[in-house]
């Protein structure tokens, strides 16, 4: 079985290929914007998809904080970051080796789940979510 | 082992394991219903077995890659392959059944499947001639 803590690593180093944008494969005590951070979600892992445990699925989000929710530009940060195209775009960036490294057979960013502000140590930040899926053994 | 949960099906074609790429994995063994209902069935239907066929069904995860599912079986298209089916697990036993038969792969699908989906395959083909059943521990 695919170690999911090898997993997060990975997208969080696919991630990491945007210029500028900090990235966390665990969640931080303290965010710095920008960054995306990495972490089993939803059901995190769907077991038995092949014969003898051959294939699972895991479910991961990435929760890109650009700055806080009142900023000037941070809306049109966070567009950048969740945008199908351009040098910031997390969809490219987290299928830019869908292998995960050799650590998955396939990965992909199924969705941007959520937009908006969040909470973090009593400050309001801009954050959006992206859902992603990784089929690994 | 009595009843247990489907999570270890074992299947080879022409001696290549493919059970690493099987989601699903159904064997079916069939004999034809003959009908011998007469003036003395006391109008009652009856029936007795006639010839025997079946069929291996099997959804597969895709894999390009060499000696693989599509290596394994593009090739085979409109041949006899021999299957080798076991419930659970790759050890052969008393409560493992080793079901042997010759299929004729009459499809595949090596592409299918809709954006975003796992790519898959679902295979039907026909057993040809006899199947055989093995118990003795491999």
């Amino acid at each position: 079985m695919a170690s999911i803590k090898a997993l997060r690593t990975a997208l969080a180093t696919n991630l990491g290929s945007i210029a500028g944008l900090r990235t966390a494969s665990s969640i931080p005590e303290v965010v710095n914007p920008p960054i995306a951070v990495v972490y089993p979600a939803g059901a995190p892992v769907e077991y038995h998809l092949a014969s003898q445990n051959a294939t699972s699925q895991f479910n991961f989000e990435v929760m890109i904080i650009v700055g806080r929710a009142d900023a000037r530009n941070a809306q049109d940060d966070l567009d950048a970051y969740i945008s199908t195209t351009g040098t910031k775009s997390a969809l490219l960036a987290i299928e830019l080796d869908r292998t995960l490294g050799g650590a998955a057979f396939d990965c992909v960013a199924r969705r941007v789940s959520s937009y908006g502000s969040t909470e973090i140590n009593n400050i309001e930040y801009l954050a959006a979510t992206i859902q992603v899926d990784v089929i690994a053994n | 082992m009595a009843k247990y949960v489907v999570t270890a099906p074992n299947v080879t074609l022409n001696g290549t394991a493919l059970t690493s790429n099987i989601a699903e994995a159904t064997l079916t063994l069939n004999a034809a219903e003959v009908d011998v209902t007469n003036a003395g069935s006391n109008g009652y239907r009856e029936v007795v077995g006639g010839l025997k066929s079946g069929e291996l069904a099997l959804t597969l995860h895709r894999d390009t890659a060499a000696g693989s599912v599509d290596a394994t079986i593009v090739p085979l298209i409109g041949s006899l392959a021999t299957a080798v089916v076991k419930p659970n697990g790759g050890t052969t036993g008393a409560t493992n059944n080793a079901f042997t038969a010759v299929v004729l792969v009459t499809s595949y699908t090596p592409v299918a499947g809709a954006i975003g989906d796992l790519a898959t395959a679902t295979i039907t083909w026909p057993i040809s001639g006899a199947w055989t059943i093995g118990t003795a521990p491999l």
